[in-house]
């Protein structure tokens, strides 16, 4: 493969400037390269055979790319930077892509990921849906605007009360304990106190203060006047548990976690609203999880706590959402479901969807008990009963 | 074919590079390499591995579980006869679990011993020094002192925190480790370190930065028969396609909670081979079917009529 060399190949004056416009053109076709992967590009090519076309895809790939999504996107723009009868869409040059999202765990491309070079929102029977007026649809678009300050501190501390009580993970702290590893340095002063006398061993291990939480959030227009209160609790919950995956779901399930990780409330909110604006009306909550537990399905460990968001109107079939709650049920540590109206007196599960989620879940909760100091009790027991 | 835009590197002169310091000559070596080891190594993978040697960068494997991710790292090993140091991540992994522990019974008992002889400050500067130093995984494989570098397996990254990420960013990018009371370690060689993920959780972009990446993805009909007949090579040729081909399809199977990697097929075919089967009937199939399929749903979308359609008409 590698040809037999009379020395380092000098890239520099003819290859180097046509590498970075490659690379140019792959962050505009939504594929994030640094220039410390373009450097080792360069050196790698350097090594290897760089006219074998073959050798120096590989080398772009394991180079450039870091992740699936970026590898396919590699694969699809590799072509048409590198061969002549390529011709640019516009006048910049740009490649018609949008964004990447982010990929399943399984490498499994996601539904809502646009397959060809435009955008569109793509239904999973294929039908691409086009913008249709109704009098009674709720309006355009999630409005997400910042709660006030002693509230969002109220859901904050209420998203901690959570953690500690759904946490199954270690975390750095260690708390004294009959069984587990020895603690040097409280041995050592037991020691001291006691003359210098090597009493005993004092034993610790680390308590478990973390959890891990997998959100769904439900962002049909039925729980559209809610998108603000679910919101900040969601924020909340991603910050206090960093290992949290966020989804939205309507008719098709989105990632958010990038979308919300390591933003400002401000900036989370206004990412959200614009990525939330292609999910359509119509609520298909058993086919979401389904689809959920297909590409998520690692996610959902014993140790992983389970919170769907929704009202429970569900306008898909009531059995595939039995089947797939109860699936999740048996392999999460919690199934908790968040009912915007489940604080409310007269309130019942009326609908078929609410009626069949209440028999698999650990707890039914309203958003306004994470505001509150009292314990987590689950509001579904009258319901259930 | 050489495209138009190709043609700037026509007029660059070839060939390696001066100052070789990687641990083969190119991508077909490694295959060979690996091959003599009964891996089976496609072009991308022997590239990312040769290149990961020249540059001396670590390799990120991502890809389904069981397609032999971690069998890289093992195997590379052995082909480079060199010490396979494994560091298994878990919730909780810590830099006393990773890097280096001091030796507290052994320091106590020092300065029980030394106490009386020694004054306070010798005594200190006595137990913080490397004899008191109890090397992890991290710490193992930069001081390692054999003929090679060793390879570094860290095996399913995901599993771990991102506290550890951050642990490892400072060994990753200079290969050395700082310990407050002794100072900066750096190691002689440069390890070859392998990550594996199997994408439970999306890896910190910082991490990312610093490692070349490799995606494994499930094997072809003819790799895998490949791979059988050189793990398993008791199988005729036949029934290794065989048994790969059904593999294959229950693989298809996208509602499927698990889909069977290879180590699952290898597993179903040294059964196959200690039952004495020659061929796949339904019974056997059924008999088995735990060795290929490992959730209780998928199990049972198999029993209920599923595999007849996978079986085909007989």
């Amino acid at each position: 493969m590698s040809p037999s060399g009379q020395g380092p190949p000098d890239l520099s004056p003819i290859v180097l400037p046509r590498l970075a416009r490659f690379v140019a053109f792959l962050r505009r076709a939504g594929v994030s390269v640094g220039i410390g992967a373009e450097l080792d590009l360069a050196k790698a090519l350097t090594r290897i055979a760089a006219l074998n076309r073959e050798a120096f895809l590989d080398a772009c790939r394991i180079t450039l790319a870091k992740s699936p999504w970026d590898l396919a996107r590699l694969e699809a723009v590799f072509d048409a930077y590198w061969s002549t009868s390529f011709v640019p869409p516009d006048a910049q040059g740009n490649l018609p892509v949008a964004a990447p999202p982010r990929p399943a765990p399984d490498g499994l491309p996601s539904s809502s990921m646009p397959s060809g070079s435009a955008p569109l929102a793509i239904e999973r029977n294929g039908v691409v849906q086009v913008g249709v007026y109704s009098p009674d649809a709720p309006a355009p678009g999630h409005q997400l605007s910042l709660p006030e300050r002693r509230r969002l501190a109220a859901i904050w501390s209420g998203a901690r009360r959570f953690r500690r009580y759904a946490a199954t993970l270690p975390g750095r702290r260690y708390e004294p304990s009959r069984r587990g590893r020895v603690d040097f340095p409280a041995t050592a002063r037991h020691s001291l106190r006691n003359g210098g006398e090597w009493v005993a061993f004092i034993l610790h291990r680390k308590k478990r203060l973390r959890a891990e939480f997998a959100i769904l959030w439900d962002v049909s227009g039925s729980m559209r006047e809610h998108d603000n209160d679910l919101f900040a609790l969601v924020y909340a919950m991603q910050r206090v548990a960093h290992r949290s995956r966020v989804f939205g779901f309507s008719t098709h399930v989105q990632e958010l976690t990038d979308t919300i990780r390591g933003r400002t409330y401000a900036r989370a909110a206004d990412a959200v609203a614009r990525s939330l604006s292609s999910s359509g009306g119509g609520t298909r909550i058993g086919r979401c999880l389904e689809d959920f537990l297909v590409r998520y399905g690692a996610l959902v460990h014993p140790w992983t706590t389970v919170v769907v968001l929704s009202d429970g109107w569900d306008l898909g079939e009531t059995d595939l959402l039995g089947r797939t709650l109860d699936r999740i049920h048996r392999r999460c540590h919690l199934l908790v479901w968040v009912n915007p109206y489940a604080d409310e007196p007269q309130f019942e599960a009326a609908t078929a969807g609410m009626r069949e989620a209440i028999r698999h879940v650990d707890l039914f909760l309203a958003p306004a008990t994470f505001e509150t100091a009292k314990p987590f009790r689950s509001v579904g027991s009258r319901l259930a009963s | 074919m050489i495209t138009r835009a190709l043609l700037p590197l026509v007029r660059t002169p070839q060939g390696k590079a001066v100052g070789k310091k990687g641990l083969f000559d190119d991508a077909d070596q490694v295959i060979q390499a690996l091959g003599e080891q009964q891996y089976i190594a496609d072009r991308p993978l022997a590239m990312a591995v040769y290149l990961a040697g020249e540059l001396q960068k670590p390799m990120l494997v991502e890809g389904e579980p069981g397609c032999g991710k971690t069998d890289i790292a093992r195997t590379l090993a052995a082909a480079l006869d060199t010490k396979l140091i494994r560091l298994q991540c878990y919730e909780g992994l810590d830099a006393r679990a990773t890097l280096y522990e001091w030796n507290y019974p052994k320091q106590l008992l020092t300065i029980r011993i030394e106490e009386k002889r020694k004054d306070a400050r010798e005594l200190e500067s006595e137990i913080f020094s490397e004899a008191f130093l109890l090397k992890r995984p991290l710490l193992e494989a930069l001081t390692y002192d054999g003929p090679r570098p060793p390879v570094l397996l860290i095996d399913e990254i995901d599993r771990a925190d991102e506290e550890f990420e951050g642990l490892l960013l400072e060994f990753l990018s200079d290969f050395q480790i700082t310990i407050p009371e002794i100072g900066t370690i750096r190691g002689k060689r440069v390890p070859f370190v392998v990550i594996t993920s199997n994408r439970t959780r999306e890896l910190s972009d910082a991490l990312k930065r610093r490692c070349l990446y490799l995606y494994i993805s499930y094997p072809s009909l003819e790799k895998e028969v490949a791979v059988l007949r050189r793990k398993v090579p008791t199988l005729g040729t036949r029934f290794a396609q065989e048994v790969a081909a059904f593999v294959q399809k229950v693989r298809a199977q996208e509602d499927f909670v698990k889909r069977p990697g290879v180590s699952e097929t290898l597993d179903w075919a040294s059964a196959l081979l200690a039952l004495g089967q020659t061929k796949l009937t339904r019974d056997i199939i059924e008999q088995t079917l735990g060795f290929l399929v490992k959730d209780a749903q998928d199990l049972q979308a198999l029993q209920s009529g599923r595999l007849d359609a996978l079986m085909g008409p007989s």
